[in-house]
């Protein structure tokens, strides 16, 4: 229950830790060095796509916003993951938007997005470090560690001059892991695509 | 095997599907090592559907390579194609992550035995580094229980254990052990074994007493048909 408690923490600190925040910013502090340059410039809340059964993320857009940088943090109810317990992720996440699509005035698509990730999911035989009873190099990357990558798209609207984000966004992710794409690139006769891939929905609110 | 055991486990269901035996010959197919060779496991299944006389398989363990729910599903869909039942003993791979919570919901407890046309097939955990060499694995006591009890119930026995004695993964506290609670009880024909993917191994090792016997793995294309009558063992070694 403690560690509940301690994630519900974490996860508001991420998802409000918004610029005001750390103190409101006006366009002339913006670009000060300081505090205001950590702060991030998006949140996301996602569904699935092999960082948690749900996770919260805080990114950084850069490169106008062609590349996004995100840590997240995940949590896996115990009915979802087979294990002894609740599972928490941490992953850091690249994500790649190399266009974009004005529909109207305020709603813009990102048909294409190229991402890849690496997650750390500690738990009862989930291991970061293999333990020292393994002759060195005996098995793959040790049970908590996976990397993926994946493929997806976006539907962004921008929020009026009142509104206290400036967009607001849902997106999608078809991806897998390092280990189910191992499987699926020496057996292409038997393992489908499709039966590797995990789907993933989210939402992300872009900060002023 | 134990009564209290679901219907719903794999082993238990392919137990349920066993086609009695009409003679005194008893023929099986032993592989092992399926892991993440999807591809040649479907060549194995078609192999092997076209064996005569083969009256189930046995799988000596590494059914998985990750111990991931995903491969212990689409691997048991490749097997499940196989005409005859099958029936598997827990690998070391498929004892990582998950994998000791998935085989036991799957495929029931990790050591079990069953009478088959007088042979009495024990199957036995031995991936001793899995738990840290700090656990009785193998349970030799449970071991010695399963080839004294009910005497008159079997003629002979064959134990299915993945990890082999002589491998360095097997708890040395029980390497010497092991073979010695075979060779004392008189009574078993054959220790099978997966884990080294080596050729076909079919001998004594060391005159510890005890006739071993590795049927290389699904990734070397090969597996082997064993056949038991009352004064005789054959082994038969199959390329696919």
């Amino acid at each position: 229950m403690r560690r509940c408690y301690h994630f519900v923490l974490l996860l508001l600190l991420i998802a409000g830790t918004t610029r005001a925040g750390l103190g409101q910013p006006t366009d002339s502090t913006r670009h000060r060095v300081g505090l205001h340059r950590l702060v991030p410039h998006h949140t996301k809340l996602q569904f699935a796509g092999s960082i948690g059964w749900v996770s919260a993320s805080a990114g950084y857009g850069i490169w106008k916003r062609k590349v996004e940088a995100d840590i997240s943090a995940g949590y896996i109810p115990r009915w979802h993951n087979g294990n002894t317990r609740g599972l928490f992720t941490a992953a850091v996440k690249l994500t790649v938007w190399p266009w974009r699509l004005p529909l109207t005035a305020r709603t813009t698509v990102y048909p294409i997005s190229v991402g890849m990730w690496g997650s750390l999911t500690p738990g009862d035989n989930l291991e970061l470090f293999w333990p020292d009873y393994y002759p060195s190099r005996y098995y793959w990357s040790p049970t908590g560690v996976r990397t993926g990558g994946f493929l997806g798209g976006r539907l962004e609207r921008a929020l009026g001059p009142t509104a206290k984000a400036r967009s607001v966004a849902a997106y999608y992710e078809a991806g897998t892991n390092d280990q189910l794409a191992t499987i699926w690139y020496f057996n292409r006769r038997t393992v489908s695509v499709g039966s590797i891939l995990h789907l993933a929905l989210g939402i992300q609110l872009r900060f002023r | 095997m134990a009564a209290d055991v679901p219907l719903e486990h794999y082993n238990q269901q392919a137990l349920a599907r066993l086609a009695p035996p009409a003679t005194d010959t008893t023929r099986f197919v032993l592989t092992g090592d399926t892991q993440r060779f999807f591809d040649e496991a479907e060549d194995f299944v078609k192999s092997v559907n076209q064996q005569r006389g083969v009256q189930f398989v046995v799988h000596a363990g590494d059914i998985t390579d990750f111990g991931i729910a995903w491969e212990y599903q689409q691997m048991h869909h490749v097997l499940s194609k196989l005409h005859v039942p099958y029936l598997a003993v827990i690998g070391n791979h498929d004892l990582l992550a998950n994998g000791p919570t998935i085989y036991q919901r799957l495929y029931g407890p990790l050591n079990f035995s069953f009478v088959y046309g007088g042979h009495k097939f024990i199957f036995l955990d031995t991936n001793g580094r899995e738990y840290g060499f700090q656990r009785p694995v193998p349970d030799l006591n449970w071991l010695r229980e399963e080839l004294r009890e009910d005497s008159a119930a079997f003629t002979d026995a064959l134990v299915v254990a993945h990890v082999p004695p002589f491998n360095s993964d097997f708890d040395p506290r029980f390497a010497a052990e092991y073979p010695a609670v075979l060779a004392a009880s008189g009574r078993v024909r054959l220790s099978m074994h997966g884990h080294q993917h080596s050729t076909l191994h079919y001998g004594p090792h060391n005159n510890d007493g005890v006739q071993y016997l590795l049927p290389g793995s699904v990734e070397e294309r090969t597996y082997v048909v064993v056949t038991l009558w009352p004064s005789g063992t054959k082994v038969e070694r199959i390329f696919f």
